[in-house]
């Protein structure tokens, strides 16, 4: 069944996407195995959040520079990332201690989980949800710190002449465009995976309070408001770093060619 | 400050709403009036390590103990003191510690106070989040920001109502079904406004989707039997294939809008700059842009998918289950989500660049057709 599935994947990808489908294959594997290592670590006890830090950054490096090669573009998407990321971590780690949002929700609770395991893994469950917060957004951040600089380097290309101000606006041009359907996806996205989680509470007479309070709830809009937060973020970070690093290697060129 | 603020219209909006998004968070803060449950202020926590348990991997855990004083602020105890204990360990799998100044809703009813905590009021974090994302969208995206705060209260607001409607679980994929056309032509309509590239996308969304369900069937029939029971929060669902087909369907809508609005905006870009261009031409230069969408939104659903998976893992590999009997028993059903909106992504680019083609294309023939004609006509005369 998901070997079929897979197949079927498999055979999609390298008849649409041809050798750049390949490439784009072996890279999303190398994160699947970064995926898994992080989780290995983490479970045998180094320190969550240093996995994390490690882990996001061997991503970012597979993502951009495996992926789209070593270019400017790629090195101010990479620079843009990891601000904004480490922005985002002081404020991800504050909401997360004051909601307590880490260890099981309401319904993991009464589970069987909790009959059949040991729950004491010495393990911060605190660090834990800030870690699967901070690892979920990104895939979306990186999608869009790429879009923003690439723009920024096809105008560039385009017309030698634009300053600083003028890339970082065209930048900001095409990172508007394409926010309302990142903001949809990663929506849809958890909308979808928290259908089964709204099913059961209503079957549980949940009321609204209890609701809107709940674990469940705040996990999943968290992930997803955090998603788009940081994916809006970047988009100024980004076209600052693409227009900062494409202005200064128009600048580098001249004085080496006069 | 007063002059920079008044110096642009922009800023004063901003202003105004920076001052609204205050207004609400401490409004949200202090509406325990409006609960009918009850709701404690913590007034004094006095935390002390109570002991040691065995952990996983041969460690020791550390037991923490609360002594805990709250005020009541709502209700008919309102004023009155009250206090209770909590128990937790350094991992907080099962219970958290709390804080001074933390607001909680309590077990009891208006009139009883209850004897225990029910759980943390985060509303006002809720509310802090969704309110920041609001001002970022707006300040940093600007209308456009608007527009996708528009679509996403109006998507949000369909599934609450639908879901809200519907009662029981017992035709929830009939009632998804309607609703994700409902999210396509919102979301798409929304952000893109009544444009032929538009319904171009809306098109392509659904046969990718109505594909990949397709797809779908065929591979659960012909292949051994999902084993549904291995699904998170299955207690007792009584139709949980539905539910999971509901939840594919729902998903993947997201990623697989994107494709197609990226494919048909850049398409329609190019045949509004050089009306001749071939059908060729523009299957090429979609190829183009599929590449680089394709590999980034399979990262993000990747992402998306795999890191909600973290918790549940950490619990099991500490308890000498390994990664690899996870893989193979516990989590088939979200790795099966995550292949079946993988495959219709990569569906997505070419169905979108046929489809876009053909709707900007054949009309736009058939006017250079009749344009042709026109001018031959007065040729002859």
């Amino acid at each position: 069944m998901l070997i079929t599935l897979g197949l079927i994947l498999l055979i999609l990808i390298m008849v649409v996407g041809g050798d750049r489908g390949v490439v784009s294959l072996i890279a999303l594997c190398g994160n699947l195995l970064i995926l898994s290592l992080a989780i290995w670590l983490m479970a045998s006890g180094v320190p969550v959040l240093l996995v994390t830090v490690c882990v996001g950054v061997v991503i970012s490096c597979i993502t951009l520079f495996y992926q789209n090669g070593r270019n400017g573009k790629t090195w101010s998407a990479f620079l843009a990332t990891m601000i904004t990321m480490l922005l985002l971590f002081f404020f991800i780690y504050i909401v997360v201690w004051r909601s307590e949002a880490g260890g099981l929700n309401e319904i993991q609770q009464v589970g069987e989980d909790v009959f059949y395991y040991n729950m004491n893994l010495n393990i911060s469950m605190r660090n834990v949800a800030v870690s699967v917060i901070l690892l979920s957004t990104l895939g979306a951040v990186l999608d869009m710190a790429l879009t923003v600089t690439t723009s920024v380097y096809e105008v560039k290309s385009h017309k030698e002449d634009m300053t600083f101000k003028e890339l970082i606006h065209s930048g900001m041009q095409i990172g508007k465009e394409v926010t309302g359907t990142t903001v949809n996806t990663l929506l849809f996205a958890y909308l979808g995976e928290s259908l089964l989680l709204f099913s059961y509470l209503r079957m549980q007479g949940y009321s609204f309070e209890l609701l809107l309070n709940s674990k469940i709830m705040f996990e999943n809009c968290a992930s997803m408001i955090f998603g788009a937060i940081a994916c809006v973020v970047v988009m100024p970070v980004a076209a600052v770093a693409g227009g900062a690093i494409f202005s200064g290697l128009n600048k580098h060129k001249i004085q080496r060619s006069t | 400050m007063l002059e920079f603020v008044k110096q642009s219209k922009k800023r004063k909006l901003y202003c105004i709403l920076g001052i609204l998004y205050l207004l609400c968070i401490i409004f949200v803060a202090n509406d325990a009036w409006l609960y009918s449950t009850p709701i404690a202020k913590l007034t004094k926590v006095e935390t002390s390590v109570s002991g040691e348990e065995i952990g996983t991997r041969g460690t020791k855990e550390k037991k923490y103990k609360q002594n805990i004083q709250g005020v009541i602020l709502n209700g008919e105890n309102k004023g009155k003191t009250i206090s209770f204990t909590n128990e937790y360990t350094y991992t907080g799998m099962m219970k958290q510690p709390y804080h001074r100044g933390d607001k909680v809703l309590l077990n009891g009813t208006s009139k009883r106070m209850g004897s225990g905590i029910r759980g943390l009021k985060r509303d006002t974090e809720l509310m802090i989040l969704v309110g920041f994302l609001m001002f970022v969208l707006i300040t940093i995206a600007g209308r456009q920001g608007a527009l996708t705060i528009v679509t996403v209260i109006f998507n949000v607001a369909v599934f609450a109502i639908g879901f809200w409607k519907a009662g029981d679980t017992s035709n929830v994929l009939e009632m998804c079904s309607r609703l994700v056309i409902l999210f396509a032509v919102i979301t798409l309509v929304g952000l893109n406004g009544i444009h032929k590239k538009t319904w171009a996308a809306l098109f392509t969304t659904l046969i990718v989707l109505v594909m990949i369900m397709g797809i779908f069937d065929v591979v659960i029939h012909h292949a051994e039997d999902l084993d549904y029971s291995t699904m998170e929060y299955l207690g007792s669902i009584e139709n949980p294939d539905e539910i999971f087909h509901a939840e594919i369907l729902i998903s993947g809508l997201g990623a697989i809008m994107d494709v197609a609005v990226a494919i048909a905006a850049s398409l329609s870009e190019i045949v509004e700059k050089k009306s001749e261009v071939t059908f060729l031409e523009l299957f090429k230069s979609g190829r183009e842009i599929g590449y680089d969408i394709m590999g980034t939104m399979i990262n993000v659903l990747l992402f998306v998918f795999g890191c909600g998976l973290i918790p549940m893992c950490l619990i099991r590999m500490n308890n000498d289950v390994s990664l690899i009997t996870i893989i193979k028993l516990h989590i088939p059903c979200e790795l099966c989500r995550f292949l079946v909106e993988s495959i219709g992504i990569v569906l997505a680019i070419p169905i979108s660049i046929l489809v876009t083609s053909v709707m900007i294309k054949v009309p736009g023939m058939f006017h250079r057709q009749k344009k042709a004609r026109k001018v031959q006509g007065e040729g002859k005369c």
